[in-house]
């Protein structure tokens, strides 16, 4: 496009060539504004790990608490066969016990006004087992337990509007079980008490 | 009548589903409400189906009836017992809104039948309605439910719990209170000596304070309160 030879355009670009002459002030402060950002940036790791740390000792204390809190309330189960031992940690004076700390406050989370209780369940030899109630118009379909491979215990989280319930356990499709820990539900429309369930607000 | 049941659950299945959904239901349930009632027998079917409708022509909700049926079926109920059922629940149901006004909700509906059938009047109803103004009755009537199902006489237990609502009691302190007397006939106070030592003890600590919830939890037995014993502490007969 152009001609190199031509000492015009040789003396313009030798004189735009070298770089300008940098401030040491200038040069100085950006200098410490990257240390200062690399140390930010160092510190949010930091502080990330930490977070980190604080959550992962939670979630052990609040395992334990569960662990802790089920050997309380729930009694031995019975030597071989079959055995149905059921409770339910639901405290009625609101999410006071370890078991109920974190699934309380995801169920709050998720549905305003309602309140989450966990049921735990002993029976080891069972192949399926459903919390029936009021809540849940008594569909097994609705609230199947899940089994914990190690310990063999039931779980369940309910989602229930606070107020008076009544629930029981239904094994295997076929037996029915109320809870012994909690109030008799009287049934005099067909003969089968199924337990109370006092839920407050939170 | 084999063709007899077809016809009289393809009819009753859409009327199920027509009478559920604008109660906003989830599909699911919808779809269960329907199963649960087209597996009766046709001559309960058209029983059920008779009373679905009374209840809905009468402003009533359907659902509580729906699961009325599923729970006979789920405890192995005679047809017979479940149509009994049915019809006595929406009869309650209806007191309930008698007594608690026509504004009043499903859950309070509900609430109302299960005290009624529990014992408590509609007279009462209508003490507890009144008393707790525009709040939510479904934890008052709980409490009271409770209360006159663990042995305190209707009436008696009725003011307690407009006792505590004029005091502003949370459900939280309503259910608390009904539980801890639970507890405590479990363990063979009587149920009027407890309802009147636990209600003493909110209104001595204050309602809301954290002792009355502690005492109320279900495993804390009466012995172990900081404030005493009722007087007495006979067993209750078996």
């Amino acid at each position: 496009m152009h001609d190199e030879t031509d000492e015009t355009i040789i003396r313009i670009a030798a004189a735009l060539r070298p770089l300008p002459e940098v401030d040491p002030a200038q040069k100085a402060r950006v200098l410490v504004a990257v240390a200062a950002e690399r140390e930010r940036a160092r510190e949010r790791r930091r502080r990330v790990v930490q977070i980190w740390r604080v959550a992962g000792g939670a979630t052990l204390l609040a395992a334990a608490g569960l662990v802790v809190a089920v050997s309380l309330r729930l009694p031995p189960a019975r030597e071989g066969g079959k055995a149905s031992t059921p409770t339910v940690v639901a405290p009625a004076a609101g999410a006071r016990a370890p078991a109920t700390l974190g699934a309380t406050l995801a169920g709050e989370a998720r549905t305003a006004g309602f309140k989450t209780v966990q049921v735990v369940f002993r029976a080891p030899a069972a192949r399926r087992v459903s919390v029936v109630g009021d809540f849940n118009a008594w569909d097994t379909g609705s609230d199947a337990m899940s089994q914990d491979p190690v310990t063999g215990l039931w779980s369940h989280t309910l989602v229930v509007r606070p107020g008076r319930h009544v629930y029981a356990f239904v094994v295997d499709d076929s037996l029915w079980m109320r809870d012994p820990r909690s109030p008799a539900a009287p049934d005099a429309d067909f003969g089968r008490p199924g337990s109370v369930l006092l839920v407050g607000q939170p | 009548m084999s063709s007899r049941r077809w016809s009289v659950s393809t009819a009753l299945v859409p009327m199920i589903v027509g009478f559920v959904t604008p109660m906003a239901l989830e599909a699911q349930q919808v779809a269960y409400a329907a199963t649960a009632v087209s597996a009766l027998d046709s001559v309960t079917q058209a029983a059920v189906a008779r009373e679905l409708v009374r209840a809905r022509t009468r402003g009533l909700p359907v659902q509580p009836l729906m699961a009325k049926v599923r729970e006979g079926q789920i405890k192995r109920a005679a047809p017979e017992r479940i149509r009994i059922a049915v019809a006595a629940l929406s009869v309650r149901l209806d007191s309930a809104r008698s007594a608690l006004g026509p504004t009043s909700t499903a859950a309070e509906l509900v609430a109302g039948a299960d005290a009624i059938a529990a014992g408590v009047d509609q007279e009462s109803l209508r003490t507890v309605r009144t008393a707790s103004g525009a709040r939510d009755l479904a934890a008052p009537l709980g409490a009271l439910a409770q209360l006159v199902a663990s042995g305190v006489e209707a009436r008696r237990a009725t003011r307690m719990i407009v006792e505590l609502l004029k005091k502003d009691a949370g459900p939280r302190e309503l259910l608390a209170f009904g539980m801890a007397v639970e507890t405590d006939v479990g363990a063979g106070v009587p149920a009027e000596e407890s309802a009147v030592f636990r209600l003493r003890a909110i209104e001595t600590q204050g309602v809301g304070s954290e002792r009355v919830t502690v005492a109320g939890a279900p495993d804390i037995p009466l012995g172990q309160t900081t404030t005493g014993r009722p007087s007495g502490g006979t067993k209750r007969k078996p």
